[in-house]
């Protein structure tokens, strides 16, 4: 084994270089999609719980990656705010971390600096670093290659030097890595297949490290729910060898038509099959040979992507940052064989890498700068949202004219950072794709009740984006309201409002500072919620009686109940949330209201239930 | 010293949060105060006419289209008070054959303020009784539908119905 002295750091500079020219747009991307839900984590921290809260509860499809999500965008947020730089910092820190890892280990096992200097430029170029390196969101992907190369350092210094020091480190990175992301399960398999390549035998504290990998394995699988339809539900089918084969093509040839580059159009089929062919090749000569770390690089690939193959109808570019270390090793093992070869061997193997850098180097730049391109776009819609919050606060603002691409990149999830109802126009055609898009999306409509009872209320504010702008057009989309929107039922009721009276039933006295009493039982109509997940919300008072039990208070809705709610002892102001249940047809929500005894006002004859203040849907 | 040193830059970096300033080059507000007369060629006047107007032409003045929407600001002494809105026109004289009989219905959101009929081509002004209840807000937007309009004919591919040239609202006759 070659030792790595910092004479030999130039092995990483060709493709630090590479980096800087394949990402120049890339790291400098804004946020977008999921980067909202975690820079809005920090808004909801109030407690030492909160914090538990967002470092430990599972999100995203039932991930807690801590360290790579949430401390790293907790912290970041809480010191920058808005400034996506630091973000990007870190992600090239430790990708150059990487790289270095990455030539220590090629060094050492290859004894050749050719191949020690090949590996990162190989892995640099391909196309599943370009989103890693561009999205914020998708640095535990970088963070997780430090995991594992940094544990894969420790292994060797151990199995050489025998020290246990070595060992616990490789048990911290790898253990640090359960909290970067999921796919370090794999690193006790990528040990194990190191250690038998290399002696045909595998230690026993390697194989304790698969216990560890298995009960998180198993935590994983039946502790945390897992979707049964959608992009990521699983399929323990053939299918998973077919996605082998395109995640295989994808990183071989990459995955876009080089556009607008000086290239020949060559189908990326026609590439993957070329450089697959070349690469099948050279395998075979290294099992004839013992070129170890070539077969263990073969290994790297397919134990690296074997997690999310299942995923098969989520095959995601960045999935590859992690297995095209093996590939790299492959590639750059080859290079190093044939320069010791004849003349045409190193032609042969210089064309094959040159004609695939160029393609996977062409669609890596071509990921970066589209991810480049929409933050740029999502800087935009974000910050004229935030100023249009500013603008109109406590108003609903009602946005048109967004396409699906900035809808997901920019507009769904950064909501959770503006302090306002922001919502699309249900009409609008631009978008007309949520139709056939997933449930969850049609959440960002507005509901037509909505729209109607903001401008009934002067509470609307329309925009409509025009390419970088937002143009407000409030009185023109007042003008344009369906009338029978505006006839429809309200989706709040001010009891105290004589405009509300039109939306009460029976059982409800006259208007009175703050309210209505009712009866002990009284109706009012509401506008149905047209999407799920709505909850109606009861505020109310009733004055307390010591001497006698709560009093207790029944909902129906649409004449089926939905709530037994006992009021509180304490204090006469409550609140009562009733969760809504699909009220599919239904234009009209018919709420009752029911208490199970009157309170006894003095010298006051009528029955009286509760006074009611407001009555909405959130 | 490591410490003091990793102390004072994070300390540093905490100080580097921007706080969120609202950034107004990324808005095009409405105008606050819509004027109460204006000129369909005036390119000033060209974000109170909503719908239906196309491209000016070169001399300045452009076509509507078989329905078009304009605002019109209620100035403060015309506030709650019965209003009339004038609606300068061209009505061309190439185009009479198809317009012949032409009438222009105006309305409102909610409400329908009269019809009019064009008597011949040439320059005609059109008007239109506005309600009290009408003028009771900032602005008042009004919808044009034509009951006859030019067709596409040749390389004129746009439906053609009159050229707008002004729009007031004024004070009702006593």
């Amino acid at each position: 084994m070659r030792r790595l002295s910092w004479r030999d750091a130039w092995l990483v500079v060709p493709a630090l270089a590479l980096t800087a020219w394949l990402d120049w747009h890339g790291l400098k991307s804004w946020f977008q999609q999921d980067d909202f839900a975690w820079l809005s984590l920090g808004g909801r921290i109030h407690s030492f719980h909160d914090l538990l809260d967002a470092l430990f509860r599972p999100a995203a499809q039932g991930t807690v990656r801590v360290f790579s999500e949430r401390a790293s965008f907790l912290l970041l947020e809480r010191w920058f705010g808005l400034d996506h730089r630091p973000f990007h910092l870190l992600g090239l820190a430790t990708h150059a971390l990487n790289l270095a890892l990455l030539a220590w280990i090629t060094l050492r096992l290859s004894g050749s600096r050719l191949a020690a200097a090949a590996a990162p430029i190989v892995w640099a170029a391909g196309l599943g670093l370009a989103v890693p390196l561009a999205w914020i969101s998708a640095y535990n992907e970088i963070l997780c290659a430090f995991c594992l190369l940094a544990a894969f350092v420790c292994l060797l210094e151990w199995l050489e030097s025998g020290k246990p020091l070595w060992l616990a480190a490789q048990w911290a990175f790898f253990a640090a890595g359960f909290g970067v992301l999921e796919i370090v399960v794999v690193y006790p398999a990528l040990a194990a297949a190191w250690c038998w390549i290399d002696k045909r035998r595998v230690p026993r504290a390697v194989w304790w490290m698969w216990l560890a990998s298995g009960l998180f394995a198993a935590a994983h699988l039946w502790l945390i729910p897992k979707p049964a339809d959608g992009p990521y539900a699983r399929h323990w089918d053939p299918s998973m060898a077919a996605t082998l084969l395109q995640y295989a093509s994808m990183a071989l040839g990459g995955n876009l038509e080089p556009l607008h580059w000086p290239l020949p159009r060559a189908a990326p089929s026609i590439i993957a099959a070329l450089t697959g062919a070349a690469a099948a090749l050279w395998l075979a000569l290294a099992w004839r040979r013992g070129e170890k770390l070539a077969l263990f690089g073969a290994a790297w690939f397919a134990l690296a992507i074997a997690p999310v193959l299942p995923l098969r109808d989520h095959v995601s570019d960045y999935y590859l940052a992690i297995p095209s270390i093996g590939w790299a090793w492959v590639a750059a093992t080859a290079l190093a064989a044939a320069s010791r070869g004849a003349w045409w061997a190193r032609l042969a193997a210089v064309a094959v890498l040159g004609w695939h850098l160029a393609y996977v180097g062409a669609a890596h730049r071509i990921t970066a700068d589209f991810r480049y391109r929409r933050g740029l776009d999502a800087r935009h819609l974000f910050f004229a949202l935030d100023t249009a919050v500013q603008r109109h606060p406590g108003k609903l603002i009602v946005v048109s004219g967004l396409g699906e691409e900035l809808f997901w990149a920019a507009f769904f999830d950064s909501r959770m950072l503006l302090a306002a109802r922001i919502c699309l126009d249900p009409r609008d055609q631009s978008s007309q794709w949520m139709a056939a898009g997933p449930a969850f999306a049609l959440e960002a409509r507005c509901a037509p009740a909505e729209i109607a009872q903001a401008a009934r209320d002067r509470r609307l504010a329309a925009y409509r984006w025009v390419p970088r702008k937002l143009h407000a057009w409030t009185r023109h989309y007042r003008h344009r309201l369906p009338r029978e929107w505006l006839a429809a039922p309200p989706t709040r009721i001010d009891a105290a409002d004589p405009n509300a009276a039109p939306w009460l039933g029976s059982g409800w006295y006259q208007i009175e500072p703050g309210g209505r009493w009712t009866s002990l039982r009284a109706e009012a109509t509401l506008a149905a919620p047209d999407t799920p997940g709505r909850a109606l919300a009861i505020f109310a008072y009733r004055p307390l009686e010591p001497e006698k039990p709560p009093a207790r208070l029944t909902v129906r809705l649409n004449g089926v109940e939905a709530l037994r709610f006992v009021l509180p002892r304490e204090k006469p102001a409550f609140a009562a949330t009733v969760p809504l249940p699909p009220l599919a047809g239904s234009p009209q929500l018919r709420v009752e209201l029911e208490v199970d005894r009157p309170f006894p006002a003095p010298g006051d004859a009528r029955r009286l239930g509760i006074v009611v203040s407001r009555l909405e849907w959130q | 010293m490591r410490f003091a040193l990793a102390a004072m830059l994070l300390l540093s970096a905490a100080g580097c949060r921007q706080p969120r300033h609202p950034h107004p080059e990324l808005i095009v507000e409405e105008p606050s105060q819509l004027k109460p007369t204006i000129d369909a060629s005036a390119a000033a006047d060209a974000e109170q006419l909503l719908e239906g107007f196309y491209e000016p032409d070169p001399g300045g003045w452009r076509w509507a289209a078989p329905e078009f929407t304009i605002s019109l600001g209620v100035p403060g002494e015309l506030r709650g008070k019965e209003a009339r809105i004038e609606a300068d026109l061209w009505i061309p004289e190439s185009g009479w054959t198809h317009l012949s009989g032409l009438a222009i219905a105006a309305r409102t959101a909610d409400q329908e303020l009269g019809r009019w009929r064009a008597p011949g081509p040439g320059a005609r002004t059109a008007v239109f009784p506005v309600p009290a209840a009408l003028t009771r807000e900032e602005a008042i937007l009004v919808d044009f539908v034509l009951d006859r309009f030019i067709p596409p004919a040749g390389e004129e591919t746009r439906k053609l119905g009159v050229v707008p040239v002004k729009f007031r609202l004024v004070a009702a006759a006593p």
